[in-house]
């Protein structure tokens, strides 16, 4: 029987890939859509530390003092760190409590969602922008 | 347009992302082998057909719902093939080849022999890359001669010349094996 390479390649049959390209393309569309909510969620918690910090001036000189205490005698000793320990003390009650969440969350948010969806997407060798011209 | 493919295109441009994972599901295989076929390397068309498919996401809404999905999700599959080949290699696409406008296909020799599948995938897997683009547009996909020279950007002339020197190659490919 006789052909020719037209016929030959019109008889060819799809491939299959090794691998599921889906379901690494559908994780990484949900991670796009929650990004938004992720970003808020942080510049919330950032806003609301930094708040929590600037009320207690009185820890930010301690803290400065401490450094340059360390800085000028060249040593840590167990007295300094004791110190710095006794500055987070000085914070009220609930705002200990709010650092605390806010922290906890964050570091769940972070670890959970950012590092499982990294490393999914460096395993499957995708792009992490899209947006280029079709 | 099957009235299933059109109801799951709807959910996925509402952001339903489980029905664009079904939509790609049917087209899945199609893809893959067509990007295969243009840069021969399984692990990069893995890549590239993801990456196609991201692009298809991202630009869902510019999708004409009243044309269907396949050939949309293909074009952007080549293009992605394409952009990757110029990156990969500076002579793809190359100048060399004369223009020859006046080659008449229906003079192409035949075969005198059934060949097997694995042995045209061979025979098109030792093209090289340039000659395996046109081959796969031109005859797999069913582009023609000025589309096939639109899509790769380089002159239709040159595009006939790369399907007859590729042929050609395929031929002395397959008799050789036989």
């Amino acid at each position: 029987m006789s052909s020719t390479i037209q016929q030959l390649l019109h008889n060819l049959h799809n491939q299959t890939p090794s691998r599921d390209l889906i379901a690494p393309v559908i994780k990484k569309i949900r991670y796009q859509k929650m990004l938004p909510y992720f970003t808020i969620l942080g510049v919330l918690t950032i806003t609301l530390i930094a708040s929590i910090y600037n009320i207690s001036l009185s820890a930010v000189g301690g803290e400065i003092y401490i450094l340059r205490s360390i800085i000028q005698d060249q040593s840590i000793s167990m007295v300094h760190l004791v110190d710095t320990f006794s500055l987070l003390q000085m914070s009220l009650p609930w705002q200990q409590v709010l650092i605390t969440i806010f922290t906890a969350i964050a570091s769940i948010v972070y670890f959970y969602f950012f590092l499982s969806f990294r490393k999914s997407m460096i395993m499957k060798n995708i792009p992490m922008k899209g947006g280029e011209h079709i | 347009m099957l009235e299933q493919e059109k109801q799951l295109i709807a959910s996925a441009l509402c952001g339903n992302d489980y029905a664009f994972g079904q939509l790609l599901k049917n087209h899945e295989r199609r893809v893959f082998t067509l990007i295969i076929r243009m840069v021969w390397h399984k692990e990069t068309a893995e890549d590239l057909a993801q990456e196609s498919f991201w692009k298809a996401w991202k630009n869902l809404k510019q999708f004409n719902t009243e044309l269907a999905f396949g050939p949309w999700i293909n074009r952007i599959a080549i293009n992605t093939a394409l952009d990757w080949l110029r990156k990969k290699k500076k002579e793809f696409l190359g100048t060399e080849a004369t223009d020859i406008d006046d080659l008449p296909e229906e003079h192409e020799p035949a075969i005198e022999e059934q060949v097997a599948s694995e042995e045209v995938e061979a025979a098109l897997g030792k093209l090289p890359s340039h000659y395996r683009s046109v081959i796969t547009l031109h005859y797999l996909e069913g582009y023609s001669y000025e589309e096939t020279a639109k899509l790769m950007k380089i002159p239709i002339g040159t595009i006939r010349t790369y399907i007859h020197r590729a042929k050609k190659q395929m031929k002395n490919f397959l008799t050789s094996t036989i």
